[in-house]
């Protein structure tokens, strides 16, 4: 898919998060989960808040998600990132009650609605930095 | 809760005072800030030699939200010695996180005569991302909100909303009736921002969507504006000009999750927290509030609060409001003054000024008449707070 250069936030990591966004950048995911209790933990933190222990473990995911809640978004809240948009919580089939924000993309925007099963999607926004979208189930794309 | 020690009475609304608001006054947010706080303490019928502390909400450093900072009000109001002073995050409960600490400072014998205020100018060039327009990175937890252009704001809850109103079948006429109520209200105060606009449910479905499903009439308008409210211990009654207005109780717990995107249950906000919260710390209960001045940051904060504070079930609401309880002479009215969506975003601070009026029997044309008991609320999402005021009668 042709798209134009990326000019909004580039996001930067840290020592809690690099491994979510290095896997991001090879087009996986990659969540934080407990060693003792197996907790899936998202956005990464520095202890198990369900036991808290650390540190804190991070495994591969399927990804595959449904939306529970969105919006469409037709106002510019971030420069460099162009309205209209549908801006998304999913949630993964997997690891229920882990929630990732992101965008629903290469679909009609009427089509978006809460319970739609949506697969991950990744655009590479600069060198070494991809961002994680999700695109409806099916949808032959797998990058943007 | 059996270890709460509850206000009851003892910490008093001893005045309250706005600064100019406006689409656009060419004013600092400090020169609104210091007309509100000289007006709420020449309402109390005090000077300033009596306030020792100081409350803000936000200070200017801890937020993208403009307002004044704590040293600038400290320096411009002549205050040379204050006891208490503290500017509240806008990670807290919500708005009123500023007054319930003034309350609980008062309460602990910190300071004697509080004043919190919140002044601000319209914000246009307001950014969420550090750096602003410029911004080429995105950091800590914006790092997975910013590129995906849900830094905050409108985005944010209308993810909340989408997912209420999905589980209980509420409809966009039903937000359109709370945005009508508080427009309607706004027509009876000079003071609001859409005063001589009156507004159709036409109107309504003709603005356009700023985040689904939340239209541009869904959010409340941005103004330049401030208001402080000075709060004193009960003992103090006799030194007032007015009959003050006593706080009964403060609900500020909360509870859902780590934070907005990771939030429990998004049909439900810390509104709920806080409502249970304020609840417990008193005898009075629901059928007994006179008036509400629910948040109305957004329109769906508006029925969530009426939710939550249990003037209604759960995801009743919007049909409540819809049937016209919540208008001037209905059965609960709220935003008497307009409200943020028809008087102009005050950031709650607004609610408790027009709540302690409404007790005072100042409201005219608006008034509702023989109020005794009085919620203000502030906030929703993560971040929300609620007082429960009584006229003292």
């Amino acid at each position: 898919v042709s798209e134009a250069a990326w000019s909004g936030p580039i996001p930067v990591s840290d020592p809690e998060t690099e491994p979510f966004w290095t896997g991001v950048a090879r087009h996986e995911i990659v969540l934080q989960r407990c060693l003792s209790c197996s907790t899936w933990i998202h956005r990464p933190l520095s202890h198990c808040p369900n036991c808290w222990s650390a540190p804190l473990a991070y495994e591969q995911v399927d990804g595959f998600a449904h939306v529970y809640t969105f919006s469409k978004v037709y106002r510019e809240f971030v420069p460099g990132v162009p309205p209209p948009y549908v801006v998304a919580l999913v949630e993964l089939d997997a690891q229920p009650g882990i929630r990732l924000l992101t965008n629903i993309v290469n679909c009609d925007f009427d089509d978006v609605e809460i319970g739609l099963e949506v697969d991950p999607v990744f655009r590479d926004v600069a060198d070494g930095v991809s961002l994680l979208y999700y695109a409806p189930r099916r949808s032959p794309e797998k990058t943007l | 809760m059996s270890t709460r020690r509850s206000v009851n009475g003892r910490v008093l609304v001893a005045g309250v005072g706005y600064g100019e608001i406006g689409r656009n006054t060419g004013r600092t947010e400090g020169s609104l800030t210091t007309e509100a706080c000289l007006a709420a303490v020449e309402d109390a019928g005090l000077t300033m030699a009596d306030v020792d502390g100081l409350l803000s909400y936000p200070d200017r450093i801890s937020s993208p939200f403009e307002g004044p900072s704590l040293l600038y009000m400290q320096r411009s109001l002549g205050l040379k010695e204050l006891n208490y002073w503290q500017a509240s995050s806008t990670t807290g409960p919500g708005q009123f996180a500023a007054v319930i600490d003034g309350v609980y400072a008062i309460m602990a014998g910190a300071a004697d005569v509080v004043l919190c205020y919140r002044g601000h100018l319209r914000q246009s060039g307001r950014s969420y991302v550090a750096g602003g327009a410029a911004a080429s990175v995105a950091l800590d937890d914006q790092a997975f909100r910013a590129p995906y252009g849900a830094p905050a704001g409108a985005p944010r809850f209308a993810l909340w909303a989408q997912r209420y109103m999905h589980q209980f079948g509420v409809t966009e006429e039903q937000l359109g009736a709370v945005v009508l109520t508080c427009r309607t209200n706004a027509q009876r105060n000079p003071r609001a921002v859409w005063y001589g606009h009156p507004l159709t449910m036409d109107d309504y479905f003709a603005s356009d969507y700023v985040a689904s499903p939340l239209r541009v009439l869904d959010c409340d308008y941005p103004i330049d504006g401030a208001v402080a409210v000075v709060l004193t211990r009960s003992d103090r009654r006799t030194d007032l000009r007015r009959r003050p207005v006593a706080i009964e109780s403060v609900g500020h717990a909360t509870g859902g999750g780590y934070d907005w995107d990771q939030w429990d249950d998004m049909a439900i906000t810390s509104s709920a927290y806080a409502g249970r919260h304020l609840w417990s710390g008193t005898d009075l209960e629901p059928v007994d509030v006179d008036v509400a001045e629910v948040y109305d940051g957004f329109s769906t904060l508006a029925l969530a609060w009426l939710e939550d504070l249990e003037f209604c079930g759960r995801g009743e609401a919007g049909l409540f409001v819809q049937e016209g309880n919540a208008a001037a002479g209905g059965k609960l009215p709220i935003c008497t003054d307009g409200g943020q969506l028809g008087g102009g975003r005050l950031h709650g601070f607004g609610k408790l000024a027009e709540a302690t009026l409404q007790l005072r029997g100042e409201c005219g044309p608006r008034q509702v008449p023989g109020a005794t008991v009085a919620v203000a609320c502030s906030g929703g999402g993560t971040n929300s707070s609620v007082i429960l005021l009584t006229s003292g009668a």
